[in-house]
């Protein structure tokens, strides 16, 4: 489902439309999987952890709360949402166990208070979110070798063949098992079997080798590279 | 242009727009890492007219100390026996490069390196090694050709005094020594540069071939003049004509009896002088 359609059906769940938030819901489960996952760093399972039930929670919370006249995309907000029920879950967790029931009460009405001030919290979060996010992918493009100011200069000037080339990128990044086996594992591009996917020929596989690198891997995890991959998915 | 900021230093940030450019350029302050800012191509700064005055003094300098460390050319002096060989001069008459050019020439310069020595120096050293290493066998005649190119008048690269020089400094061998000292302006040592050969003998070249006596070129490269001479039935002072100067040293007679054996004598060169020993 693209960034358009999903902004379509939460907006009609949460005008209210119960269909609607069940297909949000039943579309982003592996969001929410690959959300919880990387936060708990351990290995989940559906009706058997309760982490990923507090995550489908948080995202379904986060349809409530979500906000578009903000400008930040659903998936950012929802990752946002979830990390944060993830954390006073733990905290929670953590406390059950060493304090008496009296104070989980005043704890509550704490919290309570606090509402208002979380969802505002939350949202000036995104900002730090952002900043981390694109920590996180120039990490990724240095393990590729790649620098953003090579990209500055290995960039094509011309509008249509870089449309030509996110077009072969978004390809590329949806050829899983060539992805994940070949480009990911082992940090090079085969030249001619992507040029064999994308149609792109050979030579200009290997001209713009680092330019399609890093917009596949935008593509190819999106859930990590939600604001990247929201901003530049509005066109091509 | 607009786009999603990724890296911000300095007033300056790298963008990725929408169509995917990743984008240097001038952003404004207020944006931070992972918003959408506008940005600004960078212009090309124009340099402060001091920068430009300290680069061009700065130019000068090293232009200065490279020609300290490396002094232009003056002059060239070709030495040709059976070896044929190269010196570059600078302004001191200092010899700054050597070339041979053939392979008695470069044998020789392997094993005297006439480098940063005064030419009178070089010369010598390298006739005195030319006869330990027997390319001026004793009991033989001998030819030397000199040719000299230079930038500007200098007593000492006259051609008459660069013939003494290599009179003077020529081993004792029992025989005759005919040298023969000319100019050659710098197109022709260009010319014989790309020719591979020595002034001296890119000269003989041409005279032979302007009288129609063709030689093989590396006949005329490897040989020695005075094997030449035989071969052609020509005298190289003849070849060269009366621009050149000659110095003649008489052999030992047949009884071995020295007839002036460390005695020049300066002799004319004659026009039409064709033939050695007529």
């Amino acid at each position: 489902m693209d960034d358009a359609a999903l902004q379509k059906l939460v907006n009609r769940a949460r005008a209210g439309d119960a269909e609607a938030r069940n297909r949000v819901l039943e579309a982003c489960r592996g969001f929410v999987f690959s959300v919880v996952g990387s936060y708990c760093r351990k290995p989940l399972a559906w009706g058997q952890d309760d982490e990923l039930s507090v995550g489908l929670m948080a995202f379904n919370e986060a349809i409530n709360r979500y906000e578009p006249e903000r400008g930040v995309p659903f998936l950012a907000f929802a990752r946002l949402v979830i990390k944060s029920r993830l954390a006073n879950y733990f905290r929670q967790e953590n406390r059950h166990r060493k304090v008496s029931s009296g104070a989980e009460i005043s704890e509550e009405l704490l919290q309570n208070e606090a509402a208002v001030a979380w969802e505002e919290f939350l949202w000036q979060n995104v900002v730090r979110d952002r900043a981390e996010e694109i920590e996180e992918y120039e990490a990724a493009l240095n393990e590729f070798g790649i620098s953003l100011e090579e990209l500055v200069a290995l960039s094509p000037k011309h509008r249509d063949s870089r449309m030509a080339l996110i077009k072969a990128a978004r390809s590329l990044a949806a050829e899983k098992k060539l992805f994940e086996q070949s480009v990911a594992a082992k940090k090079r591009l085969p030249v001619r079997d992507v040029a064999k996917k994308t149609g792109l020929s050979p030579r200009a596989v290997e001209r713009n080798r680092k330019y399609l690198l890093a917009l596949a891997i935008i593509f190819r995890y999106p859930e990590r590279f939600i604001y990247l991959n929201s901003y530049i998915n509005k066109v091509g | 242009m607009r786009g999603f900021l990724l890296k911000k230093k300095d007033g300056t940030g790298i963008v990725l727009t929408r169509d995917g450019l990743f984008m240097q350029g001038v952003v404004g302050e207020a944006g931070a890492t992972g918003e959408e800012v506008a940005v600004q191509p960078i212009l090309k700064r124009r340099i402060p007219p001091w920068m430009v005055m300290a680069a061009v003094v700065l130019a000068c300098v090293g232009f200065g100390v490279y020609r300290l460390a490396f002094p232009p050319v003056f002059a060239y002096v070709a030495l040709d026996v059976e070896p044929s060989v190269e010196l570059a001069l600078d302004s001191r008459l200092v010899v700054v490069e050597q070339r041979g050019f053939n392979a008695g020439g470069k044998r020789l310069l392997a094993l005297e390196d006439a480098r940063g020595k005064p030419l009178e120096a070089a010369v010598s050293g390298l006739l005195q090694r030319a006869f330990s290493e027997g390319y001026l066998p004793d009991g033989q005649d001998h030819v030397v050709l000199v040719a000299v190119t230079a930038r500007g008048e200098e007593k000492r690269l006259d051609t008459e005094t660069l013939a003494c020089l290599v009179a003077r400094d020529f081993p004792a061998v029992r025989g005759g020594v005919e040298i023969v000292a000319v100019q050659a302006d710098w197109s022709l040592r260009q010319e014989a540069v790309r020719s591979g050969l020595s002034s001296g003998r890119y000269l003989l070249q041409r005279e032979l071939e302007a009288r129609g006596l063709g030689v093989v070129p590396g006949f005329l490269r490897e040989e020695s003049l005075q094997e030449l001479e035989e071969k052609q039935g020509v005298t190289v002072a003849a070849l060269v004509g009366d621009e050149g100067s000659v110095l003649v040293r008489l052999g030992e007679d047949l009884s071995g009896t020295e007839t002036g054996r460390g005695l020049f004598f300066a002799a004319p060169v004659p026009g039409d002088w064709i033939g050695s020993g007529e």
